[in-house]
């Protein structure tokens, strides 16, 4: 009788040997004639226990993780394709706390499934949202969008339903849709996870949007830095076409859409919607000005939907469940689920899908565990390397869009990077100006000149070089930053820069 | 009538005052007026202690010249043997002393202290044109002005430029015969005449 | 300046809403208190200019797309919580902005601020100090003082793009300004942006030199001394230049210009927009290289000296040409046009010179032949105007390239392109290439064949496929043009088939343009004004002497002697025997027209003394030598 056993291909599990687990899985099986099938499937998002290695038993998936190579012997011992006792044994996937207590709606199917198998993504229910908005008008499947509540996952929280209905709305010969996976904010990985697990619902989704705007040709701009998610989204492209899921025919409606895969050179920048485009076009990657906005003049100056690599993916669950379902999760304005990144000084690193509106105290010691190293948490920072830094005391604020930004702060990507108490906040704060310092496209002002001389106004504070006129004049260059940048990145670099000044004060005045 | 003879010997007296009073003038042109700190006499072009020429050739003293007498002309410093320190120097520096009212504005134009008014006041000559002040009577005026501007009482009275004292900012080493003005090209200009 | 009348700039904001507009094409909007109506998509800050209110700028530029880089332009817009660029936001019905409030006028200090803690303020040697937009700006919305005591950047001061414009990249701002000219208006992208963040400069790719044919624009657009020409360099500060407007004499096109002169040395000619020629621009080629030699007084270095032009008459003497008086060279030029000879005239002349040639000298030489060189007679008047091409929607070129003949028109004629028009181009050359619908590239002997084809194509469809593909693109409707190169005008047959393919395009001149352009400075004044002269073909073989008017360079060694008016530094040949002094284009007063049809005038922007004539004065004594001779003779 065949085993079926699941060994992540995801990148976080390759960079801890997943493949080496996979290769001595089979030399084991071989030499032990036993009947294996290794199946790559994407990662369940649990990164501590990563390479994750999946039993399929009779009572359902048996999970054993951290599995190193040397483990594997141990293992073949313990009769672990039967799901037998072990240190590493997990019991079933299903039921780890983590990944038991999540909402899981765009990440349904990732780990579940063998990423680039077609039919595994029909058995898990792919494709129905497609077919059913094949049945649709236009309009139709925008109201249903508009209905659920989505809003940008990239970070600004735009609502994806208002977007779609402007870019409908625009007349044009040709629209386009941009799908933004340039990932580059530090400490967030769910687009990454997403393409390498389950890349199919990335294009249903492009699919939808074409569908719903009118727009026959899609982009994906995936950055340089995720070699293994470009295999397999090229992979799952051709393949795609190949089953009639792209192309001339979409499933044999008649419908036109096609996906194209474009690489990025490494910029941060380019992960803003102007600035991918200018890249996207062959240009330079440098922001433009708006007015006017991409959904009017975007790709080739033509109506454009920008959408990150999450947004998209959680359209296909939209249309399949309804918008009412999807807009039954989260609070207030913010529906639906968010998936959460949790990086940095943590104990359970790793992707919680739930719904907006959970607290950060939540995530970070019910999800998270509190930090590996034991000590209390001082600061998290959330949305990337442009969130703000948030002290302890802030830490039951909601995470909704709304309850974010009244305090001045943004839930972004929904990256969540850990400090412990050792944390230096202005060497922080000083990190988060050098960052935009370096990523800036240089075409603005504020961003191109302030960024580096805040960087040399932090270092004199450090310096303890007349502090308090210092200190007034960084707060002054994150005012001009804030008020007078051409994009977000020069108007969000204060946000880290002000907040590490305003909640940790004591770490600018100790020299 | 003695309100007269009053007024006479108050007269008298007035002038015999004064007969005791130290005399205020002097038996010039022998004996010489040490003149005030502040005196604005003839130009000079100052030089950096390395030799280079101060004056970087930006027009700003003749800008803002109120009667026009200063004439620059700028040329692009050779890099490997520059001029001045930069990329600018003045090829050609003419100052009309006839037109001159010394009134200081190009010291204060200045933006690198290369023009200061000096203390040398003899500036009499016979011909018009020899009251044109060449760049090389202004750099080295005790080789190239007329002699009698100098003299050893008024020298040492100038005071000290860029923190070392006169004589010893206008070292020797600098670049000699750079500015040769071509005067058998130059005919007279308007500001000359 | 009526930013500081109305400090406050909030009274708009208490008055009551704007009724809607009657014109759906029309938007009210308050600036800075002040109500107006503008056309609907003006940027906010060419609003503002019509309501009175300067919002100064350095990115920002009329004739360039709106990039909102540099920050300056901020204004507080009602109900947005951001300040806004000016040139960026188009004005919307009802908005309220406001570039003269405490926030506002906070963020464009602290732009300033931060521009001026990289840049190098090296304002006393820089050539734009004193026409600098950065002071004027930093005066007028400057705090006056800097915070920042950080070290400045160290980059190149003087690095040479090309050889005619170096570029300092401390003073950059990044306003981006050069680089959108080249890849907006030009389309070379010869400057482009290096590097990232506060290392980005510009500057060329891969290094390559910076060759442009209109690069010197981009010395006029930049705000700041950073881009600089090589030949005015240190030459002048702006408050010593006299202006002078005036005209182009590099070609046909008659773009106006501004010649600045310090002390009667033209130092550099500049553009002044004439929206009807040239929109602004102008090309290398007339910028640089149409000035007359600098003959300043105390500006003349030993190369040029070398160099310099004649300023006084010269007669051939013992072997040498030495000075002597306008008399004796007027009589040995006279007695030179003895005989068998030739007077060569160059179509660089003003009209009025053109009209003393036909009418006062040629009738007393009639023995000389009197010719142009070059040669200028065009068989088909140009008929059209400038200001129809940005709207044409055909247009062909045969075996003319604008793009080396007349630049300022290829800047047009990528403006049509860029408005939909379809640019079928047949020759060897076509520097319009990248916006060529169509590009029959042929050897120009072989011009003639290729629009015969085309013609045939139009009418018959029959071709071969390029040339069939490239008639496609010109049976649309819309206003036609074209141009045929005038050395291919002289063959009649080639002549005959593009006025047929004109008439098959519906070419005219009331909205398109046709014919065979003039392409020298004064070409079609010289073919209007002396039509004999223009049209005549002169015979170089076995001449006695030779007259040269106001020509560059000497006509090849012949044997026959020659008398050389020029304004130009001569070769001082052995046949050579007279030099007669002469004003040069830009020194003289008169007026020339251009290859449309439309005469312009000419001042005298340079000086170079009394003593020297202007061409027109100089015919005029010649044609009195000329007539002293007759009377002599008789």
């Amino acid at each position: 009788m065949t085993t079926t056993i699941y060994v992540p291909r995801d990148s976080a599990a390759l960079s801890v040997g997943a493949d080496d687990v996979a290769a001595l899985l089979a030399q084991h099986a071989k030499a032990q004639q036993l009947e294996v099938r290794i199946v790559r499937n994407g990662s369940h998002g649990m990164l501590w226990l990563e390479p994750l290695v999946e039993v399929a038993t009779a009572q359902g998936r048996i999970a054993y993780g951290p599995v190193t190579p040397a483990d594997l012997p141990a293992l073949f011992a313990a009769n672990f394709l039967q799901g037998g006792a072990h240190p590493l044994r997990l019991g079933k996937t299903k039921e780890i706390p983590y990944f038991a207590q999540q909402t899981r709606l765009t990440f349904a199917r990732c780990g579940i499934t063998d990423p680039l198998c077609t039919d595994d993504y029909v058995a898990h229910g792919g494709l129905a949202g497609l077919q059913k908005a094949l049945l649709q008008k236009p309009a139709e499947i925008v109201a249903v969008l508009v209905q659920s509540g989505l809003r940008g996952r990239g970070g600004a929280g735009f609502p994806a339903g208002i977007k779609w209905r402007t870019v409908l709305g625009a007349p044009a010969d040709q629209k386009y849709i941009a799908c933004n996976a340039d990932e580059g904010d530090s400490g967030t990985f769910s687009d990454r996870m997403l393409i390498e697990g389950d890349p199919y619902m990335l294009l249903e989704g492009m699919t939808i949007a074409g569908l719903a705007v009118g727009a026959t040709e899609g982009y994906i701009y995936l950055r340089s830095e995720y070699p293994d998610a470009r295999t397999v989204l090229s992979e799952a492209i051709t393949r795609a076409r190949a089953k009639g899921w792209l192309g001339n025919n979409v499933l044999g409606s008649g419908k036109q859409f096609e996906v194209f895969l474009r690489i990025g050179a490494g910029s941060y920048i380019c992960g803003e919607e102007t600035a991918m485009l200018e890249s996207l076009e062959g240009k330079r990657g440098m922001v433009r000005p708006k007015p006017p906005l991409p959904a009017i003049a975007g790709l080739f100056g033509k109506p454009t939907v920008i959408n990150n690599v999450m947004t998209l993916a959680a359209v296909p669950c939209i249309l399949a469940q309804g918008g009412d379902h999807y807009a039954s999760f989260g609070v207030g304005r913010s529906k639906g689920t968010l998936p959460f990144q949790l990086a940095g000084n943590i104990k359970h690193g790793g992707l919680v899908e739930v719904p907006l509106g959970i607290t950060l105290r939540a995530l970070l010691y019910d999800f998270g565990g509190g930090t590996i190293t034991g000590r209390p948490i001082r600061a998290v920072q959330v949305g990337g390397p442009l969130g703000a830094y948030l002290p302890a005391s802030k830490f039951d604020l909601p995470l909704d869009y709304e309850a974010f930004a009244a305090a001045g702060f943004m839930v972004g990507h929904g990256g969540i990077v850990v400090f412990d108490d050792s944390v230096d906040m202005q060497a922080m704060a000083r990190y988060a100006m050098e960052f935009c310092a370096i990523e800036s496209c240089g075409k603005c002002t504020p961003c191109r000149i302030g960024s580096t001389r805040g960087v040399e106004v932090i270092d004199k504070i450090a310096r303890g070089h007349r502090r308090e006129q210092n200190v007034q004049l960084l707060r002054d260059l994150c005012d001009t930053l804030a008020n007078a940048s051409l994009c977000a990145m020069g108007g969000l670099t204060p946000m880290p820069v002000l907040s590490a000044l305003d909640y940790f004060p004591e770490d600018f005045t100790k020299n | 009538m003695i309100e007269d003879l009053k007024a006479l010997l108050a007269g008298f007296f007035t002038t015999l005052r004064h007969m005791g009073r130290k005399k205020i003038t002097l038996m010039y042109p022998e004996q010489k007026r040490q003149p005030a700190a502040k005196f604005k006499g003839r130009h000079q072009l100052h030089k950096y202690d390395n030799g280079l020429e101060r004056c970087i050739g930006c027009h700003l003293c003749a800008a803002a010249c109120p009667s026009q007498a200063i004439y620059v002309g700028a040329e692009e410093n050779d890099p490997k043997a520059p001029i001045s320190f930069g990329e600018r120097y003045a090829k050609h520096f003419e100052i009309n002393m006839i037109r001159c009212i010394f009134c200081g504005f190009c010291e204060e134009a200045c933006p690198v202290e290369a023009i200061r008014l000096g203390p040398e006041y003899e500036l009499s000559d016979y011909q018009r044109h020899a009251f044109v002040y060449t760049k090389d009577m202004l750099l080295d005026p005790e080789k190239h002005a007329p002699r009698r501007q100098f003299h050893a009482d008024v020298e040492q009275h100038r005071g000290p430029i860029g923190g070392k004292p006169e004589g010893e900012a206008a070292v020797s080493g600098a670049p000699k015969g750079h500015c040769d003005t071509p005067t058998g090209a130059r005919t007279p200009r308007k500001q000359d005449l | 300046m009526s930013n500081l009348a109305n400090p406050t700039g909030l009274s708009g904001a208490t008055t009551p809403p704007p009724p809607p507009p009657q014109n759906p094409n029309l938007v009210s909007l308050t600036i800075n208190g002040k109500r107006l109506t503008v056309p609907k998509g003006t940027l906010l800050v060419e609003a503002a200019k019509m309501a009175g209110s300067e919002i100064p700028v350095f990115c920002y530029h009329p004739k360039l797309k709106p990039v909102g880089a540099c920050r300056m332009c901020l204004v507080e817009i009602e109900k947005n919580p951001r300040l806004q660029t000016a040139c960026t936001t188009p004005v919307s019905e009802g908005m309220v902005a406001n570039s003269v409030s405490p926030n506002a006028i906070s963020g464009q200090n602290a732009v300033i601020e931060m521009l001026l803690a990289n840049h190098p303020l090296d304002c006393p040697i820089c050539d734009k100090g004193g026409e600098c937009p950065l002071q004027d700006n930093t005066f007028k919305y400057g705090q006056g003082v800097s915070r920042m005591q950080e070290d400045k950047r160290a980059k190149d001061k003087a690095f040479a793009l090309s050889d005619r414009i170096v570029l300092d990249k401390e003073r950059c701002i990044m306003c981006y300004r050069c680089t959108r000219f080249q890849s907006e208006i030009v389309g070379d992208q010869a400057l482009v942006a290096l590097d990232r963040g506060g290392e980005s400069e510009i500057g060329t790719q891969n290094g390559e030199s910076f060759e442009s044919p209109f690069s010197g624009n981009t010395i006029e657009l930049c705000p700041v001394g950073a881009l600089t020409s090589r030949f005015y360099r240190f030459r002048s500060r702006p408050w010593d230049l006299k202006r002078t407007p005036s005209v182009c004499s590099g070609c046909s096109m008659g773009c106006n210009t501004s010649l600045h002169a310090r002390d009667g040395a033209i130092l550099r000619m500049v553009a002044r927009e004439n929206p009807g020629i040239d929109d602004g621009w102008l090309c290398d080629k007339g910028r640089f290289q149409t000035l007359p030699p600098v003959t300043a007084l105390g500006q003349v270095t030993a190369a040029e000296a070398k160099q310099n032009r004649p300023l006084q008459p010269l007669l051939r003497k013992h072997g040498s040409l030495q000075p002597t008086t306008l008399e004796l060279a007027l009589q040995r030029t006279v007695e030179l046009l003895r005989g068998y000879t030739a007077v060569l005239a160059s179509p660089t002349l003003t009209n009025e010179a053109m009209l003393a040639l036909e009418t006062g000298l040629r009738p007393m030489a009639q023995q000389s032949q009197f010719g142009f060189l070059p040669y200028v007679h065009t068989p088909w008047l140009l008929q059209g105007k400038i200001a129809n091409l940005p709207f044409a929607k055909k247009i062909v070129l045969l075996g003319f390239d604008p793009w080396t003949e007349l630049p300022v028109l290829a800047l047009w004629l990528r403006k049509a392109a860029q408005n939909g028009g379809n640019l079928v181009a047949v020759g060897q050359h076509n520097g319009l290439f990248r916006d060529s619908a169509a590009w029959l590239s042929v050897p120009q002997d072989r011009v003639g064949d290729t629009t015969a084809e085309l013609l045939a194509a139009l009418t018959t469809g029959k071709a071969s496929a390029p040339v069939r593909e490239a008639a496609m693109k010109l049976t649309c409707d819309g206003p036609a043009v074209l141009l045929l190169h005038p050395d291919l005008a002289a063959d009649a047959s080639l002549l005959f088939l593009a006025q047929q393919l004109a008439q098959q395009l519906g070419a005219n001149g009331d909205t398109g343009m046709l014919g065979a352009p003039a392409l020298a400075a004064n070409a079609r004044g010289a073919q209007e004004l002396a039509p004999t002269i223009a049209s005549a073909t002169v015979s170089s073989h076995g001449l006695t002497g030779i007259l040269l008017l106001g020509i560059d360079h000497l006509v090849p060694q012949s044997g026959a002697k020659l008398a050389v008016a020029t304004s130009r530094a001569i070769e001082p040949r052995s046949d050579v025997e007279v030099v007669l002094p002469m004003l040069h284009p830009y020194e003289t007063a008169g007026t020339y027209t251009n290859f449309t049809g439309q005469r312009q005038a000419l001042l005298a922007g340079g000086f170079v003394g009394r003593n020297v004539p202007s061409d027109q004065q100089l015919i005029s004594h010649l044609r009195t030598a000329l007539t002293h001779r007759h009377a002599g003779a008789r």
